[in-house]
């Protein structure tokens, strides 16, 4: 399969884009699947939107320099460099440019469900998780998996992801609504 | 702001649950660092399981506690294993909050030592002061008096934790 052949193209070519989300997390203790799903754009490098509409809203952006989250019933924004934040989070596949593959190590992971598959491990250690899998058709991103060190499973369906000439540049920035706590890490 | 309702109101019936599994989201700052992320909290006599999940739904950090002491395990695979579980809570919830008052304390009950300073129209809990803590209850999850709180804010000096509690599961 030539999943990474594929991926490559996906981050050279996909340059700005937007579409929507599902996400399931089969958690290792075995306990029903938690669904949550939103929409997304992203606009390389460094740039992209992700808003969880349901089960509630929680929304993430990065700017270009910082990742900025929002949790609009905790009224709390935090907010950290993105450097540290993108390294090696499933984002960078999204928004990261040429030097994706400094962050995850690429092997192929064959084909299955009409997609055909690379396995990503973060060169970073305290990625926060273990490894992905991506899997793509036709030079487009469909599924992403990620498995972390506790067995927990989160798969993620890009329902619609389609290409944009020039996103509104006012997806990707974000300021901290009046009242929310602002806090830094 | 609203000023809690004065002590006056009659107290409601709360049922206080031996075990239970909270499910939520936590923002925490003591001044210095800060944790956020989504909470699951499985509690009963003899242990407990605190896991912090990021909004991707992976683990950041997990600690469990039984009679025989406390083990807190990290994203990055290190374990920290203590005696007891207040050794290892504030680097999960990000505060140190008391581990044996936490039961009671999220379900709008104080401690032992801590007292109801006021109660809301249906005679819950609207303000707990408890050995230096001050624990407010600004929602509930339902309208009848035995509903569990849906949003807890504790703060004791610098620090501050919010809890937003998503699903109550007493055990049986």
């Amino acid at each position: 399969a030539d999943g990474i052949a594929q991926l490559r193209r996906f981050v050279a070519d996909i340059r700005h884009a937007e579409g929507e989300f599902e996400q399931t997390v089969h958690s290792a203790s075995g306990r029903k699947p938690q669904q949550a799903a939103g929409q997304f754009a992203f606009s390389r490098p460094g740039r992209f939107r992700w808003s969880y509409e349901t089960p509630y809203r929680q929304l993430l952006v990065g700017d270009g320099e910082r990742l900025w989250s929002w949790d609009p019933d905790l009224a709390q924004v935090t907010v950290r460099p993105l450097g540290d934040a993108l390294g090696s989070t499933p984002a960078a596949v999204l928004v990261g440019s040429s030097d994706f593959e400094a962050a995850f190590e690429l092997a192929d992971g064959g084909a299955s469900d009409g997609l055909a598959w690379v396995v990503a491990r973060p060169r970073q250690a305290d990625s926060g998780f273990e490894s992905m899998r991506l899997g793509l058709a036709d030079g487009r991103l469909h599924r992403m998996e990620l498995r972390d060190s506790f067995g927990q499973n989160t798969v993620i369906v890009f329902t619609r992801l389609a290409a944009v000439a020039a996103p509104d540049p006012q997806l990707f920035r974000f300021t901290p609504p009046p009242g929310a706590d602002v806090i830094g890490q | 702001c609203a000023t809690p309702l004065a002590i006056h109101t009659p107290a409601a019936e709360r049922p206080l649950a031996a075990g239970f599994t909270l499910e939520g989201r936590l923002s925490a700052s003591d001044g210095a660092s800060a944790a956020s992320g989504r909470l699951e909290w499985q509690h009963q006599a003899d242990g407990d399981r605190w896991t912090v999940l990021s909004p991707l739904g992976q683990i950041v950090a997990q600690l469990e506690r039984d009679r025989h002491g406390a083990l807190l395990r990290t994203a990055d695979g290190r374990r920290y294993a203590a005696a007891n579980a207040d050794e290892l809570l504030p680097q999960v919830l990000g505060v140190d909050a008391p581990v044996a008052l936490l039961p009671a304390w999220v379900q709008a009950a104080p401690g032992p030592h801590g007292e109801v300073r006021a109660r809301d129209a249906r005679g819950r809990p609207a303000l707990v002061v408890d050995t230096g803590w001050r624990i407010e209850y600004p929602e509930y999850a339902a309208d009848d008096p035995a509903a569990p709180p849906r949003r807890i804010d504790l703060s004791r000096g610098d620090a501050r934790l919010r809890l937003i509690i998503d699903h109550w599961t007493p055990a049986p």
